[in-house]
């Protein structure tokens, strides 16, 4: 996500125009052409398909309410993604999700890997990582989401989440153990 | 950066590859129109008056009827409004338009023609028979989803030959109203 540019060039500048005027096509537009990156950002944090779909719709709609406050310094997905990370990490603040202790004091069962590299470059796939970052506690996916496939760095996230960079650090690099550990697992059981 | 890291960079975009649950385009455009509707307070303020304002009207005639005609079988007639939420709003929609439309049908101009005035709004009433028997029939079957759509469509329809009626009173209102092109021709 590159910043250098005061005012990001959008590549449906014109859509987003007509969607400032309240145009209901365009709006249904942008839908079309945002919903899926959307839905699975929020699917990866709230790990609930029904949960993800209202959370990605209601950011859309509170994307176009406010939508006179988006300047342009982002990208339009870039910002219509920080309103569904935002919206996703208070469903799960709500549900009182544990976001901030991420298990400090937990030390993970010896299973024998103990570092991310110990991993088979061979048993890596997508599918299976998919289902083992569903299987981590909240905290830690939230983390290993934003930091590993939204692209977001330490600075930036601990923003998001706020906390401090140094924590974000710790605790990703935790969450990755826990990931590769879970890989092995999942790998053993077949 | 390890294996794992590496592997999730390089196959970033094959991580995108859930899809909501099937309608959900259609489940977005019902939530998209609500939150514009009540986004323009203004509109549902004038719905929710006109729709007391019938309520009422519809109560008070009621009541009016009872005493007139004595305690009836009609006692325990229900509404659409019984049946469900969802048409509950339906008919709250409905009601709230018909009456509007009756009101502008009754403010136009008849040209000091108002016993015709008086026959089409009488018309209109009697068309409000038609539903009070089918309101019976629901009363007799309740949940009977083809009663349910007659009424459905009965409003429906009134509301299509209200705003049919008002369209051709403006036609007449400005001036090519063909009766009068007729009585033009005769005297030429």
């Amino acid at each position: 996500m590159k910043r250098s540019k005061s005012v990001w060039h959008n590549i449906h500048h014109e859509l987003i125009d007509n969607c400032r005027k309240g145009d209901r096509k365009a709006q249904f537009e942008i839908y079309r052409l945002y919903y899926k990156s959307m839905y699975n950002i929020s699917l990866r944090m709230v790990n609930n398909t029904q949960e993800a779909e209202d959370i990605m719709q209601e950011s859309f709609l509170a994307a176009f309410k406010k939508i006179g406050s988006y300047s342009g310094e982002v990208s339009f997905g870039a910002w219509l993604k920080r309103i569904v990370i935002n919206r996703s990490l208070d469903a799960l603040k709500k549900k009182k999700a544990d976001l901030l202790s991420i298990d400090d004091t937990e030390d993970l069962p010896d299973t024998g890997v103990n570092d991310a590299d110990a991993i088979d470059a061979s048993l890596i796939e997508v599918k299976k990582i998919q289902r083992c970052i569903k299987l981590l506690p909240d905290g830690y996916r939230v983390i290993l989401s934003l930091y590993l496939l939204e692209g977001y760095d330490h600075e930036e996230i601990a923003g998001i989440l706020g906390i401090s960079a140094s924590t974000s650090r710790s605790q990703y690099t935790r969450a990755k153990q826990k990931l590769a550990e879970l890989m092995k697992k999942n790998h053993q059981d077949g | 950066m390890d294996e794992l890291e590496k592997y999730i960079r390089e196959n970033r975009e094959r991580f995108d590859h859930a899809e909501p649950a099937e309608g959900h385009f259609e489940r977005f455009a019902v939530k998209r129109d609500l939150a514009e509707a009540s986004d323009s307070p203004f509109r549902w303020r004038y719905i929710l008056q006109v729709a007391a304002i019938t309520l009422l009207l519809v109560l008070s005639a009621l009541w009016v009827y009872e005493r007139v005609t004595g305690p009836s079988h009609d006692h325990d007639m229900i509404t659409l409004s019984d049946i469900s939420p969802e048409y509950r709003e339906a008919e709250i929609y409905y009601t709230a338009m018909i009456s509007r439309k009756y009101e502008e049908i009754k403010s136009f101009d008849f040209y000091d023609n108002t016993r015709e005035q008086e026959i089409l709004l009488s018309e209109l009433s009697e068309m409000d028979a038609v539903y009070r028997s089918l309101q019976k029939e629901l009363s007799a079957e309740k949940g009977n989803q083809m009663i349910i759509s007659a009424m459905i469509r009965h409003y429906q329809l009134k509301l299509e030959i209200m705003s049919r009626i008002i369209d051709h009173l403006y036609e007449i209102k400005h001036g090519d109203h063909p009766k009068a092109e007729n009585n033009e021709s005769i005297s030429i």
